[in-house]
């Protein structure tokens, strides 16, 4: 176990000093000279261009001005935005809770719906709740995130008046309240995944002869759905549910468009759109860092719930 | 012009008579006052389409924000859409001599946070706007103020380096008075989220984040209190959203960023319009020092390929109307009668559209064979639609147009770089009613300085006094003369081709209006809030 841990720890290291630098090329990639991209819309002033050189290095070789960034960066120190000034690391904490927090909510909806209906349309295969999940399955994972949430706004914001259409609201019931729309535009297209990932996994295991023995000894049929075949198929929903997670993550740049949400996905289009290259960067590494964490998590809890792995 | 529609799925007819009833109706609201409907507006919600970088106007400059700053920092005068000014913080404004305007600052006034407002505050303010070293982005608009001094109890004078027709409006746009106290113990962080600029206009900010800023009404105002006691500027970043969010009444009103969706908002029941002409220009600017652009019959025949009133619906609805000459009749109507100006324009004599024309112009030139081009162009744009028209329409002739895609960073700096294409498409809008740009299109020195915009190397040597008299002269008449002068000559020799002039439009749901449409001007010096009504 504690090997494993340690291969990963080292997995991770390695995998993010491969991000860093190819996030850091970034800057040198960037067209015209590194001081004008970081000038960005600023009156170039002497002294704005003096200390963007002392600060990024400028005249060093790459390699060196790889080290002072990566040093910086290892400290919280990402630089600033060009266009705001602002310390990256000060805006991207300022948005990453919301994002974070809408990934959270879809998540939750995502295993709620998902898992229950898949193990459900599993068992009972070819019944009515396995023909509509799965048709409205194949509807959901073709529709398109932002056009979904159009579609929510002007049914449940414009028409129907239940949730408000835009904004993330103060407090947690607020935010709740508000992040509900956003969340469902989001977990649609997952759930309908996760539901099909989970309807196969019950299906593979509702074949299985240990299940079909229980069956035969008159085991009571809520100890076959839950020690039986949810832990059984625990383990693919589980890797399943990371990647969902992270697929919400990204997935949130739309989607806090259409609701006017602030957070990291909104930060990304408006610097990507600005070259705001230091903030790019930030957000880059913040979202890379994420996701070896939650892959990271993931494989901890398929340890944890499946003994074959450890080996 | 302004104009003002009221959309509620209503045919144009009785849009129509909605409008003069509404018009009507203003105009009684206007002559009254206000009733007692409109002393109870809670809060009003308007919508933005992007967060500023800060609200510290030095470091963030542009008409939509300053429409919410200069309602928590006040200017010194309030600048019309027309160009004149009314005094606000300065009670009086004298001018001795070209290069001085002194300002008597108005006592009695008190900051949100209960100091005095002082002449050091306001001589501050001047100096912090104007300073070019320490990267003010309004110092460009008041380059020829070297500086302000206390000079009375009440008084500021602000010394010029030279004659500058337009220093004094431009301070009135740009020159929001701050606390300077808390500016310099805040100095690094002024204008973020933790170092709110402190000022003395009617509203406080009470909160500024990624989402929206929130002003409350400032008790100490000295001034006439606006109707609504809470204010929300929503940052909603796309129209779809903006026009979701108002048909949900969430939002009482929008700055429509997209001419385009304008019919959406419209859709809207109870939704009305107010739009007047933005002081911008769209137009192609060509290089007359490169082929083919170095013949005048060439620049021509590209002129008269350019379908301008069929392309204008589909970049901007019927939120634009065509240009004349290459800046809009509102800015020269503060240096002349608007008949003068009217006469002047009707005499001008736009290229058309037609195509034999551009024939037999291509046929006398140079380069009776045709050319090859490549254009940039901002996808979806009005460059990007008239390029795609020009390649179509010149193909017969011979003229082979290719266009190569930028986005608005690209495109922003070859303009700043000066490295722009021999046909090149070009928007500027003038930040206060004045033609003192044309300088900027014609002078020898615009060809390279940074904020010069002369993409067509065209620099007339005949034509250098009447852009330095532009810059510099303080007579409205010699300033007309050289103005017209210039805009005949772009007719004439059509370096650059005018296309459009986009409106400034903003949509109130319903509850609200405006006594008059505000200009982009009156939105930025805060003069809109005035003439909010509710419903």
């Amino acid at each position: 176990m504690l090997i494993f841990l340690a291969k990963r720890l080292l997995a991770m290291i390695v995998t993010l000093f491969v991000v860093s630098v190819l996030i850091f090329s970034l800057l040198a990639m960037s067209p015209g000279s590194i001081v004008s991209t970081l000038v960005g819309t600023r009156p170039a002033t002497p002294e704005l261009i003096t200390a963007l050189e002392n600060q990024y290095h400028v005249n060093d070789p790459f390699v060196v001005q790889y080290w002072h960034w990566l040093t910086n960066a290892v400290q919280g120190d990402l630089g600033n935005s060009v266009r705001t000034g602002e310390p990256v690391t000060t805006m991207v904490a300022d948005r990453l809770p919301l994002t974070v927090q809408l990934a959270v909510y879809a998540l939750l909806l995502v295993v709620t719906i998902g898992v229950p209906f898949g193990m459900i349309a599993g068992i009972r295969r070819g019944g009515t709740i396995d023909r509509v999940s799965s048709t409205v399955a194949i509807v959901a994972m073709s529709a398109p995130a932002f056009a979904v949430a159009i579609l929510l706004i002007r049914v449940f914001g414009v028409w129907l008046g239940w949730f408000p259409v835009y904004g993330p609201g103060e407090g947690f019931v607020e935010r709740v309240w508000h992040l509900t729309l956003p969340a469902f535009s989001l977990a649609l297209a997952m759930t309908a995944v996760l539901l099909r990932q989970t309807r196969a996994a019950t299906m593979h295991v509702m074949d299985q002869d240990y299940v079909t023995f229980a069956k035969a000894r008159g085991v009571a049929r809520i100890r076959i759905l839950l020690p039986y075949a949810l832990r059984n198929t625990a383990l693919p929903i589980i890797t399943a549910t990371g990647v969902v997670l992270i697929v919400a993550l990204s997935g949130t740049v739309l989607v806090e468009r259409v609701f006017a949400l602030q957070g990291v996905g909104t930060l990304m289009i408006d610097s990507v759109n600005n070259s705001d290259i230091p903030v790019v960067q930030g957000l880059a590494l913040f979202v890379a860092l994420l996701i070896i964490i939650v892959n990271l998590f993931v494989d901890l809890v398929g340890l944890a719930l499946d003994a074959r792995t450890r080996s | 012009m302004s104009t003002a529609t009221t959309a509620n799925r209503l045919s144009r007819r009785r849009t129509a008579t909605v409008a003069v009833i509404a018009a009507a109706a203003v105009a009684l609201a206007g002559c009254s006052s206000s009733s007692d409907e409109d002393t109870n507006v809670e809060s009003f919600t308007i919508g933005i389409g992007t967060a500023p970088n800060s609200l510290d106007l030095a470091r963030h400059f542009d008409a939509n924000t300053m429409g919410y700053m200069s309602l928590f920092t006040e200017p010194l005068e309030r600048l019309s859409g027309d160009g004149s000014l009314t005094p606000n913080l300065a009670e009086k404004v004298t001018q001795p001599s070209p290069q001085k305007i002194v300002y008597t600052i108005r006592s009695g006034v008190e900051f949100s946070n209960g100091k005095d407002l002082t002449a050091a505050d306001v001589a501050w303010t001047i100096d912090h706007v104007t300073d070019a070293s320490g990267g003010a982005q309004t110092a460009s608009l008041t380059a020829s103020v070297e500086g302000a001094k206390v000079t009375g109890d009440n008084e500021v004078t602000v010394s010029l380096s030279r004659p500058d027709p337009s220093a004094r409006a431009s301070l009135a746009l740009v020159a929001l008075v701050q606390d300077s106290e808390f500016a310099k113990a805040n100095e690094s962080e002024l204008g973020q989220p933790s170092a709110v600029p402190v000022g003395t206009g009617p509203y406080v900010v009470t909160s500024s984040t990624a989402e929206a800023v929130e002003l409350e009404r400032n008790e100490t105002y000295w001034g006439e209190d606006p109707l609504p006691e809470a204010i929300t500027i929503s940052f909603l970043g796309s129209d779809d959203t903006a026009q979701l969010a108002m048909g949900s009444g969430s939002v009482n009103g929008m700055v429509v960023g997209n001419p385009v969706t304008l019919p959406q908002y419209e859709s809207v029941s109870g939704v009305t319009t107010y739009s007047t002409p933005a002081l911008m220009s769209h137009y192609w600017s060509l290089d007359t020092t490169s082929k083919p652009f170095d013949d005048p019959h060439a620049r021509r025949a590209v002129a008269h390929a350019v379908d301008r009133s069929g392309l204008m619906e589909a970049a901007f609805g019927d939120s634009a109307s065509l240009l004349t000459a290459l800046i809009p009749r509102d800015l020269l109507t503060p240096i002349a009668s608007k008949a003068e100006v009217d006469d002047f324009l009707a005499e001008l004599e736009p290229v058309e559209f037609d195509l034999d024309a551009a024939r037999s112009e291509l046929a006398q030139s140079r380069y009776p064979d045709g050319f090859e081009l490549e254009v940039p162009v901002m996808a979806g744009s009005w460059s990007e639609l008239t390029a795609l028209n020009l390649q179509e329409n010149l193909e017969s002739l011979g003229i082979t147009i290719t266009t190569k895609s930028v986005t608005p960073q690209q495109w922003t700096e070859m303009v700043f770089s000066h490295d722009t294409a021999e046909m090149f498409p070009m928007s500027f809008s003038a930040a206060i009613p004045d033609p003192g740009l044309l300088r900027r299109v014609v002078s020898e020195e615009a060809r390279t300085e940074p904020g010069g915009y002369n993409f067509a190397d065209w620099a007339p040597a005949d034509l250098q006094a009447p852009a330095s008299s532009l810059q510099q002269a303080t007579d409205d008449k010699v300033r007309f003369k050289a103005a017209t002068a210039i805009l005949t000559r772009i007719s004439e020799e059509v370096p650059y081709i005018p296309l459009y002039q986009p409106d400034y439009t903003v949509v109130l749901g319903e509850g609200f209006t405006f006594t008059e449409a505000p200009t982009v001007i009156e939105m930025a010096s805060g003069l809109w809030i005035q003439r909010l009504r509710g419903s």
